[in-house]
């Protein structure tokens, strides 16, 4: 008697519920590891505090001009001087160090791992005499 | 002879499972234990579903959460910022009252500022077969009209001396004379403030001179300064409404002098126990209610 299937997949009729709960679970990892990867990193929080901190060392020098005490340091080339001013004006939490120079400004010792903000004052000149050199002011975080 | 039997697929089963239900007519215990086998697989994806969405939840909820709080604090800081430049710009429209408010607070001038050099040696001697001697009461005079200046509020006009204490002086007109002391061989300076905008009233007084040397008065600077007249307008006027015509956030503003520490503004509701509040502070050269330039210490504080 010859062997009488009626099926084919009489053999994976029962197989049915499986294979559907592998394409759910299947689903179900993709759109989890989608949005996993979507919302895992928190949003960046944007960099503010660089230009509130080069906003201060351009007002702090400002008001040392206006107090008229920028120019005589500048005349003297006393960076030292201002770096005093500075450390009495500026936050507590920011290391600061300044030179005078004319046209190229190096400075060594700054910091290599953190974020270091420059401020530039251009001084004409001091009282008869002209100067024609700028301030710059190196500021980062403790 | 299982190679002969019929398969037939009977509700989606095996043969084997074919065989199990049928010893099942006869065997009753064996058809109850199995009944909820075909329903694992939904109760699996169900949980795994609501483990999913719990994670999602939380994954956006991290995310957003802080993304809410920075925006609120950068429009907060925004704020801060924006008054902080009262020290930069005068305020919009400059003659402002409660009754047409500004429409940005403002409390910049520009002033002015030069040296006077007293130099009580032979060569600065008006009389040169004069000896050197010491000078109590030497006459120092200028005119603005011949620095080149017109329209000055000479009232405004401050003198101080090397060690900063203010002198008197008499207004002649547009002419400002006062007296130094210099000892022989020796220089002194004084620098002399004025502005072009304010409106003060006279401290002229007489004062007895003698005119022995020659000075020498340095080019003029600018400086950028807090005004007298605007910080009054300020003080006086109504906090409310000034708020809701400029930012329409709360704040407050100080003004403090560097050495004595005492208030000169002190405006603006006070700061909440909770929530975000921010502060900046900035260096400023102020005018107080004599004209004289002061150091000071601008603070302001929005939430």
């Amino acid at each position: 008697m010859a062997k009488r299937k009626i099926f084919d997949k009489g053999k994976n009729c029962g197989r049915k519920g499986f294979v559907y709960t592998i394409e759910v679970l299947l689903a179900i990892f993709l759109v989890a590891v989608t949005i996993t990867s979507l919302f895992l990193q928190v949003p960046e929080k944007p960099q503010g505090d660089i230009a509130i901190t080069k906003r201060l060392g351009i007002e702090t020098l400002e008001y040392l001009d206006n107090k008229d005490v920028l120019r005589n340091y500048v005349n003297s080339n006393d960076a030292a001087g201002i770096e005093r001013e500075l450390d009495a004006l500026l936050p507590n939490r920011l290391n600061s160090n300044a030179t005078i120079c004319e046209r190229s400004c190096t400075f060594s010792g700054l910091p290599v791992d953190r974020n270091v903000i420059v401020a530039d004052y251009y001084v004409s000149g001091y009282r008869t005499t002209y100067l024609g050199k700028k301030v710059r002011v190196f500021m980062w975080s403790r | 002879m299982r190679n002969n039997k019929r398969v037939e697929c009977v509700g989606g089963k095996t043969d084997r499972q074919e065989e199990i239900s049928r010893e099942k007519t006869t065997d009753g215990s064996h058809s109850h234990r199995r009944k909820g086998f075909v329903h694992i697989d939904y109760i699996i994806a169900i949980g795994v579903i609501i483990v999913v969405f719990a994670l999602s939840v939380q994954f956006a909820t991290s995310f957003f959460t802080p993304a809410q709080e920075e925006a609120q604090t950068q429009t907060v800081t925004a704020n801060a910022f924006s008054l902080l430049s009262m020290a930069d710009f005068s305020s919009s429209p400059r003659v402002w009252n409660d009754t047409s408010l500004p429409e940005r607070i403002g409390l910049y001038t520009k002033a002015y500022r030069f040296l006077i050099l007293v130099n009580n040696t032979g060569s600065s001697y008006l009389n040169q077969s004069q000896s050197v001697i010491n000078l109590s009461n030497e006459l120092v005079n200028f005119s603005f009209s011949d620095l080149g200046y017109s329209g000055i509020n000479i009232n405004s006009t401050v003198v101080l001396d090397d060690n900063n204490r203010t002198l008197s002086y008499q207004i002649s007109g547009e002419e400002i004379r006062f007296a130094a002391i210099v000892n022989a061989s020796a220089q002194r300076w004084y620098v002399v403030y004025f502005d072009d905008d304010s409106n003060f009233t006279s401290r002229s007084a007489s004062v007895a001179v003698t005119n022995n040397l020659s000075e020498r008065i340095y080019p003029t600077e600018q400086i950028n300064i807090v005004q007298y007249q605007q910080m009054n307008e300020l003080s006086v006027s109504n906090y409310t409404l000034v708020r809701n015509a400029t930012s329409n956030r709360d704040f407050h503003i100080r003004l403090r002098d560097v050495n004595t520490s005492a208030n000169q503004i002190n405006y603006g509701a006070d700061e909440p126990r909770r929530g975000t509040v921010v502060a900046l502070q900035r260096f400023v050269m102020y005018q107080n209610a004599t004209a004289n330039v002061n150091q000071g210490r601008l603070i302001v504080q929005t939430w």
